[in-house]
């Protein structure tokens, strides 16, 4: 086994984490707007809005990922970064509405009621009193999701993305030292989801704090 | 102020409310007992449209409350109501508690809605409570709050669903103390309970309900002594071999 | 009057609503299917199938083949003795913390040094979804363990019963039972990540469609048994297992 390869390509090693990084925070950020909204969506008292929701993350859940980013990418003939972004935030958002409505949902009823009496509005009720309840449960949930995005933006390497797993593959074709790259690439994906698993448990303490 | 005309609910098959008609004039205390199931909470849920009805009217201070396409929001601001479950917001302090609903419904600003706030924490007997948070309070300081909280937005009626059934026995006393308060003042009232000391402290009716339909309406004098229907007397039985 | 007010809200009412709507989408939906030019694609119907059937194999030979290897992962992660109980927790989350795509190509190429030979395509396909597979069956193995109550142990342990033969004879057998809709569900996840393994080679489904598109090209056809061939595999699995257990959600 032969370890110096990876400093010899860590240019190589270091550019494919940028992008992985990159990709993996607008996937984030772009899937817990969708999901989100969705989410809450569903869990509100009007029968057609659950069910269309509910359509929507069936479906998506039901689709392999590649499936999804396949579809933009051959079928739309979208560029491929555009085309993986639009397929992970697809993705990840159905996982993490169904997160987020379990979240609202686990809020008592009685929370609901008493906002209700009081003469607030639906959405009042929701945003003062629901709301600030769900977001603690939902923070352990989302961070899962999180690490999946992150694990999941690896699949842009199949459509010629330059992101880590792409050059752990570049890295064997030069070398044939396939082995010593992925274990690297490994442990790169790690160090990324324990930054955000990390970040996650800090913006859960500052949200508990009282 | 509130009547009911005629007011049928189904949940499913189960008839829940059986041709219901009932009144609750201004400034009057009226207690509902019955047995469980009798449809005695589901009553009080929907004078403020917490539950629909299926058929018939309920009008409250005028405005008819099952008319689907009225706001009802604004009904239920001129309604106050006490939770068996106390329904306190857990992730607020007491004093914000209160303050929310005026601030956000009635347009109060923040001074002004404190004020009423403390005032009503002091009437409730826990003034020294408004920063701490409803986990931090016993079950009977809770459920004074939940009180102080549908007072804030200072309602022309109070309905109270089973307020002190969650309570331990020794706190019982002292959120009864503020209701029979309340009801001096002439507050109208309607108040789902078991607490029959209560009802003949302070009501002017007690209503007794089974099976979705109501089977006796008299004072309580009347009510306990001299009940008509066998059921309400084989209920009394039961529930006053407990005082 | 008052009636028709009620039965309008009726959730029977709405229910039929909906599914009035589902049915005029489903309808146009299979108009403009069956628009599109399907000469083309129909003749490569069989092939397409036995790729189907290879995925759903991959799956099946994977979860199996993971299932056993997680079992012991599993029992050592639960009652294994300190030193033993850490590895297999770290070895399990530095696992399930790697890429999918990632543990394909790291078995792929790590394969051939462990056994001096060449590795098919098919194999190295087999050995990573299994390797996928036993981390997540690993914490759905830890999950059903913890969920039998700590008191069922205890309430055998004082008739007299072994330690192993309360786990044998009290335990195992709720937690098997509390595990399987999660187990269906890992198989249908699974099911989903066998479409990574077409990057090695391997003649599983969504290979098959690509390459029917470079023999025939109708994309649009092909794409769309693709969606269907998965959708309608996940789906059926999904809706069978919320029939037995209504109350289940599965969260894969």
């Amino acid at each position: 086994m032969d370890w110096h390869i990876l400093w010899q390509y860590r240019a190589a090693l270091w550019d494919g984490l940028m992008t992985t990084v990159w990709i993996s925070a607008l996937a984030i950020v772009g899937s817990t707007v969708v999901g989100v909204v969705i989410g809450c969506l569903g869990s509100t008292p009007s029968f057609f809005l659950r069910r269309l929701t509910s359509v929507y993350t069936e479906l998506l859940r039901n689709l392999p990922l590649l499936v999804k980013v396949f579809f933009f990418y051959f079928i739309l003939s979208m560029p491929t970064i555009p085309a993986a972004l639009l397929g992970l935030v697809l993705h990840q958002s159905a996982y993490i509405a169904d997160v987020t409505g379990a979240g609202v949902r686990s809020v008592a009823r009685g929370q609901l009621d008493a906002g209700l009496s009081l003469g607030h509005g639906y959405w009042q009720v929701f945003r003062y009193v629901i709301l600030p309840q769900a977001v603690r449960i939902v923070i352990p949930p989302m961070t899962t999701q999180y690490v999946s995005v992150i694990k999941n933006s690896s699949i842009v390497a199949l459509i010629a993305v330059q992101d880590l797993t792409y050059q752990t593959q570049e890295i064997n074709v030069e070398t044939f030292r396939g082995f010593e790259a992925a274990t690297a690439a490994t442990a790169l994906y790690v160090v990324v989801a324990l930054a955000v698993i990390g970040s996650m448990t800090l913006l859960q303490r500052r949200v508990l704090a009282r | 102020m509130i009547v009911f005309k005629n007011v049928h609910k189904f949940f499913g098959p189960l008839h829940v409310l059986n041709d219901v008609s009932f009144r609750v004039e201004p400034g009057e205390v009226v207690v509902i007992c019955g047995p469980s199931g009798s449809g005695k909470s589901t009553l009080l849920r929907c004078i403020n449209r917490l539950e629909r009805i299926d058929r018939g009217e309920i009008t409250v201070d005028g405005t008819r409350v099952d008319d689907a396409t009225r706001d009802i929001a604004k009904v239920r601001a001129e309604i106050g109501m006490v939770f068996q479950q106390f329904n306190l917001y857990p992730h607020l302090r007491v004093l914000e508690n209160l303050i929310l609903a005026p601030m956000k419904v009635r347009g109060l600003s923040r001074d002004q809605a404190s004020g009423i706030a403390r005032e009503l924490l002091a009437k409730v007997g826990i003034p020294e409570k408004e920063l701490s948070y409803p986990a931090q309070l016993s079950g009977g300081q809770q459920q004074r709050v939940a009180i102080a909280r549908a007072l804030a937005m200072q309602p022309k009626i109070m309905l109270f669903d089973e307020p002190t059934s969650a309570l331990d026995p020794e706190m019982i006393r002292e959120v009864l103390e503020v209701m029979v308060a309340l009801a001096k003042e002439g507050m109208t009232m309607v108040v789902v309970t078991h607490e029959m000391g209560f009802a003949r402290r302070v009501a002017h009716r007690v209503v007794f309900m089974d099976q979705g339909r109501i089977v006796e309406d008299a004072a309580p004098e009347q009510f306990f002594t001299q009940a008509k229907d066998p059921r309400a007397q084989v209920f009394l039985s039961k529930i006053l071999s407990h005082i | 009057m008052t009636d028709l007010r009620s039965m309008v809200r009726s959730s029977r009412a709405k229910l039929l609503v909906w599914r009035i709507g589902c049915a005029i989408v489903l309808v146009l939906a299979l108009r403009a299917v069956l628009g599109l030019d399907w000469s083309a694609v129909a003749p490569s119907w069989l092939f397409l199938l036995t790729g189907l059937g290879r995925s759903w194999l991959l799956a099946v030979v994977s979860i199996v083949a993971g299932g056993l290897a997680a079992a012991p992962l599993a029992l050592a992660r639960v009652y294994g003795p300190p030193g033993i109980r850490q590895a297999a927790t770290a070895l399990i989350e530095c696992v399930r913390a790697t890429p999918e795509l990632m543990i394909v190509f790291w078995v792929y190429f790590t394969l051939p040094l462990v056994t001096g030979d060449q590795v098919t395509s098919w194999n190295a396909a087999l050995g990573s979804l299994s390797v996928i597979a036993a981390v997540y069956l690993a914490e759905v193995f830890r999950a059903g363990l913890y969920s039998v109550p700590r008191g069922q142990s205890e309430a055998s342990a004082a008739t007299g019963l072994s330690g192993f033969a309360t786990f044998l004879y009290v335990v195992l057998p709720q937690a098997v039972r509390n595990m399987v809709p999660a187990l269906i569900a890992q198989l249908v996840g699974l099911f989903k990540t066998t479409s990574l393994v077409y990057a090695i080679g391997v003649m599983e489904f969504f290979r098959s469609i690509t390459v029917t598109n470079n023999a025939v090209f109708a994309p649009y056809e092909l794409y769309l048994v693709l969606a269907l061939g998965y959708f309608v595999s996940c789906f059926a699995i999904t809706r069978v297992v919320r029939w037995f257990d209504p109350k289940y959600q599965l969260l894969e």
